[in-house]
């Protein structure tokens, strides 16, 4: 104890340099990058004295104390710049990992050993704060059994376990763990949290539809394949052309950005549903907004939503973690109830914008034109002059719609479903723009439809008075491949999902497709029921193992009590009884020491059975024949490979217990 | 014939006595958390505050994750040390102000081995307590499955004659060093102390004198002189091995000449020191230079007379005579 540096063996801090630099590794993406890189610098430089005691720095002294202190203080004010304050998931998680390094260099005792540890430990908790995902989780309880391995190779005092041996203790360790773990985790009464305010970090805005669109906003989205949501439908998965994802209603536009306008009052009014009923359950992921996306038309809106005017549905709370909802749609559907308020607004146009435009729509608006032979007129207006669907079209310059109407004819979703709009109100038909998703992709591995920021879509609502609101799609009319089939097939090099290099390959890429499906499906059900366990969830289970309304007191107790049990388990299992020997000889041969002890003269455990036999002889009073007997037949068996005579051992020990029963 | 050795209870495994029947006492294996254990079970509690605010189903795993690894290294602890069976040997004698060496056998019989075990002084130390430095040993030791090894614990004696070690306390903390189990144990068998040789170098005068009045036993080291009988106490040096290998009898070689004669070591020849313990360390020392010269050596000490002869069993005895010396 006199020398620090003995007790903190050389293996055991580098094993922990190592484990919490490989704790911090996922971090460096997300906190400054100043921060990242102090932390690998205080590391490197608390290594080099490991390494070459040469270059050993002093630990002690005046001036020592006083450079940790600025450094500690530095650290401080320079996370106090970046995020304006202390607490929270960022600021927290950033401190940690500038604490952890610096307190590397004052690291004396068993006692700051054990610190560093902990905050390794908490460092890996962190992590969970910012991703839950199935790789996470791997990455996860790799760094915890490394750290459990530094524990193990500082308490290891004699250095008598190898390093691969300490990995499978931490190993084995870990695994008996596990059923606790999973006690806790499935009994562990759940409150809603959070039990005080949240710092405002912890949800991060993501990118996904919003409710303004203007042109390239859409397309812009095609460039990420991050799932939006994943929807488990009850019955078989329906052709992908009935997948409209309803979400924000756009109707006002200021001839360059399409906006929801002054939002509308009241409720959403009657609707008529007709067509196939739908039923699915949506898991959605964190986007910060409101809205909930649905099939058109939901039918009833989920707890905690409601239908807007326009028949959006929203979340009365923001969408700030993955949520999971069930629901029913209709694909066919009569939406006619309408104010006239919300109808001169589908009319407005802004002033003096697509001069060109509207002047085209009055030339259709002929009297005697049902609103029907105009909408088509509309259609085909794209059909005939070869418009094209593409992610990337030529820039539009001055007036964007008369630009794409009558020069460019390229344009993606959003500009099809913003020029049709124009059209109509220009030809007097109440039209909107409805933003949102289209289709979708099946993944067969778990027979569900993952639909992802690419498959983002912008189509119009037209006002018919005897059928309400209709949908229609004005890509469906130039690339229908795009409704039917999806954007991989209609603009193929728009989404690369494969690694460079393997696209030409039919068999790389099936493959590589069937791991992401795979992988996918992983991850599916690893939120459904892990990540999104909660309160709920837990009662659902609780309901299914037949235990209802479970109070969380009850709940505790069950939880101490499954705890106590698996414990025991484990102890009993742990120090089971040493196994009698399995062979018979021996046994034989122990049942008839046992017995001999009985006369006064107990077999050392280092004693031939000659020498024991030559102890118990005085006292044995009438038995030595039977005691050299058995002695002799079982070194013949043991020492003398005689195993023939196994029965005789066995006919002589019975014979001398008989005889020697009390 | 009880073997003296010791159990740490464990359950189930050597409840009735070993394998062949011998008893076994049995001393009680406390455990408790230790002082990071404690911290430890704090940060597990900062974390599930964190996940219960932020409603992370991750951090509940890792937590309760964290939570099993505890309580499943309080077990391991405890396996770790339970069941181990402790024996003591007879220590060695030492002279008075060395340290004796108490051999304590320990015999593994479980199939797993034990780590990170140690040995250490029973100071009554609470376990909230910091540990004082340097005042105590410690004897750290590992045992393979099914293994027998031996440590030496050291005891700094001071005092001449018997002398004991008490309760020793055995513990470990391995592998998390979260908790630790101890024991205690007896250690049974008493230590021989020899007074402390201290004084003048040379024989006594008189009793050299006398020495060379007496006829020399001529038992000397230079000429070889024959064979005679094995006698008990005979150094086991001379024997002559060929001989036994003849099938005769066990033979001592004698040499002759050069003898350095008999001298009797008395009470009497230390009068001049003044205390008990001086005049005792004198004769010790004076037994030793004589065995060491070759002298025949006999002890005249008040109430008992060692009759001269020589050799190791000699010597130990005459000390052993000092050592538990009453006046």
């Amino acid at each position: 104890m006199n020398n620090a540096t003995d007790t903190l063996s050389r293996q055991s801090m580098i094993g922990l340099m190592a484990a919490l630099v490989l704790s911090v590794l996922p971090h460096t993406m997300r906190v400054p990058i100043w921060v990242s890189l102090s932390h690998f610098i205080l590391v490197g430089v608390r290594l080099l004295p490991v390494y070459s005691p040469l270059l050993s720095l002093p630990t002690t002294g005046g001036i020592v104390r006083v450079v940790k202190w600025l450094l500690t203080g530095a650290a401080l004010i320079g996370i106090y710049f970046s995020y304006g304050t202390l607490v929270g998931r960022d600021a927290g998680t950033a401190l940690l990992i500038m604490l952890a390094a610096l307190k590397l260099f004052e690291c004396e005792n068993e006692r700051d050993f054990y610190i560093i540890c902990y905050m390794g430990y908490l460092l890996v908790i962190t992590h969970c704060f910012y991703s839950q995902t199935v790789a996470t989780s791997v990455y996860i309880c790799f760094v915890v059994v490394a750290m459990t391995v530094v524990l193990i190779s500082f308490n290891d005092k004699q250095q008598s376990l190898a390093v691969s041996l300490r990995f499978r203790l931490a190993g084995g360790l870990l695994l008996q763990a596990f059923p606790i773990m999973l006690v806790m985790f499935l009994l562990f009464p759940r409150i809603n949290g959070p039990l005080w305010g949240l710092p405002k970090d912890v949800h991060v805005g993501v990118t996904g539809v919003d409710d303004e669109m203007s042109i390239g906003s859409i397309s812009k989205l095609t460039q990420s394949s991050q799932v939006a949501f994943r929807v488990k439908f009850e019955d078989d998965i329906p052709d992908l052309n009935l997948l409209y994802w309803r979400g924000p209603v756009l109707s006002h536009t200021d001839g360059r950005k399409w906006t929801a306008g002054r939002s509308a009052r009241g409720g959403a009014g009657r609707i008529d549903y007709l067509g196939d009923r739908i039923d699915y359950e949506v898991t959605l992921e964190a986007t910060n907004k409101h809205w909930l996306f649905a099939i058109e038309m939901p039918a009833r809106p989920p707890a905690g939503s409601y239908f807007t005017r326009d028949r959006q549905l929203r979340s009365r709370k923001r969408v700030q973690r993955q949520t999971i909802y069930q629901i029913r749609s209709y694909t066919d559907f009569k939406n006619d109830a309408a104010r006239s308020a919300d109808l001169r607004r589908a009319l407005a146009l802004p002033e003096g914008k697509h001069k060109r435009t509207v002047a085209l729509a009055n030339s259709w608006a002929a009297p005697g034109q049902t609103p029907e032979q105009i909408i088509r007129r509309g259609l085909n207006y794209f059909l005939d002059r070869d418009f094209v669907y593409t992610l990337q079209p030529v820039l539009l310059t001055g007036d964007p719609v008369d630009d794409f109407l009558f020069s460019t004819k390229q344009g993606f979703c959003e500009h099809y479903a913003a020029g049709f709009t124009v059209l109509m109100r220009a030809a007097g038909l109440p039209a909107r723009v409805v933003t949102g998703y289209q289709g979708g992709e099946v993944n067969p591995v778990g027979n569900y439809l993952i639909v992802r920021q690419y498959h983002a879509h912008a189509w119009s609502e037209v006002w018919l008075d005897d059928r309400g609101w209709v949908r229609i799609d004005p890509t469906s009319v130039v690339s229908p491949a795009r409704i039917n089939d999806g954007l991989e097939y209609a603009v193929p090099e728009s989404v690369l999902s494969m690694p460079l290099g393997l696209e030409n390959n039919v068999v790389a890429a099936g493959i590589w497709r069937r791991l992401q499906n795979s992988w996918d499906a992983i991850d599916y059900q690893w939120t459904q029921w892990v990540s999104r366990y909660g309160p709920d969830r837990q009662e659902a289970l609780l309901a299914r193992l037949g235990f209802e309304a479970v109070n969380w007191k009850t709940l505790g107790l069950g939880m101490v009590i499954s705890v106590s049990l698996v414990l025991l388990a484990g102890a009993l299992w742990i120090f089971k009884g040493r196994p009698t020997p399995v062979d018979p000889a021996d046994r034989l041969y122990l049942k008839f020491c046992r017995r001999l002890a009985k006369t006064g003269v107990t077999k050392n455990s280092s004693e031939s059975p000659n020498a024991y036999a030559q102890r118990a002889l005085p006292l044995s009073r009438g038995l030595e024949a039977d005691i050299l007997a058995v002695t002799g037949t079982y070194m013949d068996i043991r020492y003398g490979s005689q195993r023939h005579k196994l029965s005789r051992l066995k006919r002589l020990v019975a014979k001398f217990l008989a005889l020697t029963r009390v | 014939m009880a073997t003296n050795a010791v159990v740490l209870e464990g359950p189930a495994s050597v409840t009735n006595g070993d394998a062949y029947g011998a008893g076994l006492s049995r001393k009680r294996v406390y455990i408790l958390p230790t002082r990071p254990g404690t911290l430890y079970a704090f940060m597990l509690l900062v974390m599930l505050l964190g996940a219960t605010n932020y409603n992370n189903s991750m951090g509940f795993i890792l937590c309760f994750f964290l939570t099993g690894l505890g309580l499943v290294c309080m077990l391991h602890t405890y396996r770790n040390l339970s069941g181990l069976v402790l024996t003591t040997g007879v220590p060695g004698p030492v002279f008075a102000g060395d340290t004796a060496e108490f051999p304590v056998g320990l015999d593994n019989r479980a199939n797993i081995s034990r780590h990170a075990l140690e040995f250490s002084a029973a100071t009554g130390k609470r376990f909230w307590q910091k540990r004082a430095a340097g005042a105590e040993w410690r004897i750290n030791f590992d045992v393979d499955a099914d293994g027998r090894d031996s440590v030496f614990l050291p005891l700094k004696t001071t005092r001449r004659g018997y002398c004991s070690m008490g309760r020793v306390r055995i513990a470990g903390r391995f592998p998390l060093g979260l908790f630790q189990a101890w024991s205690y144990y007896s250690v049974g068998n008493k230590c021989m102390v020899y007074p402390n040789p201290a004084g003048s170098a040379d024989l006594p005068q008189r009793a050299l004198a006398e020495a060379s009045l007496v006829e020399g036993s001529m038992h000397g080291v230079d000429d070889f002189g024959g064979f005679k009988k094995y006698a008990p106490g005979d150094s086991i040096k001379m024997i002559a091995w060929k001989s036994l290998a003849r099938e005769q009898e066990l033979m001592v070689k004698q040499f002759v000449g050069g003898g350095a004669g008999t001298l009797i070591l008395s009470w009497q020849s230390v009068d001049h020191l003044h205390t008990i313990e001086a005049r005792l360390s004198q004769l010790c020392k004076w037994v030793l230079i004589a065995e060491q010269q070759g002298f025949s050596y006999g002890l005249e000490l008040p109430r008992m007379r060692l009759e001269p002869q020589r050799g190791g069993p000699h010597k130990h005895r005459c000390l052993e005579a000092l050592a538990l010396f009453k006046p």
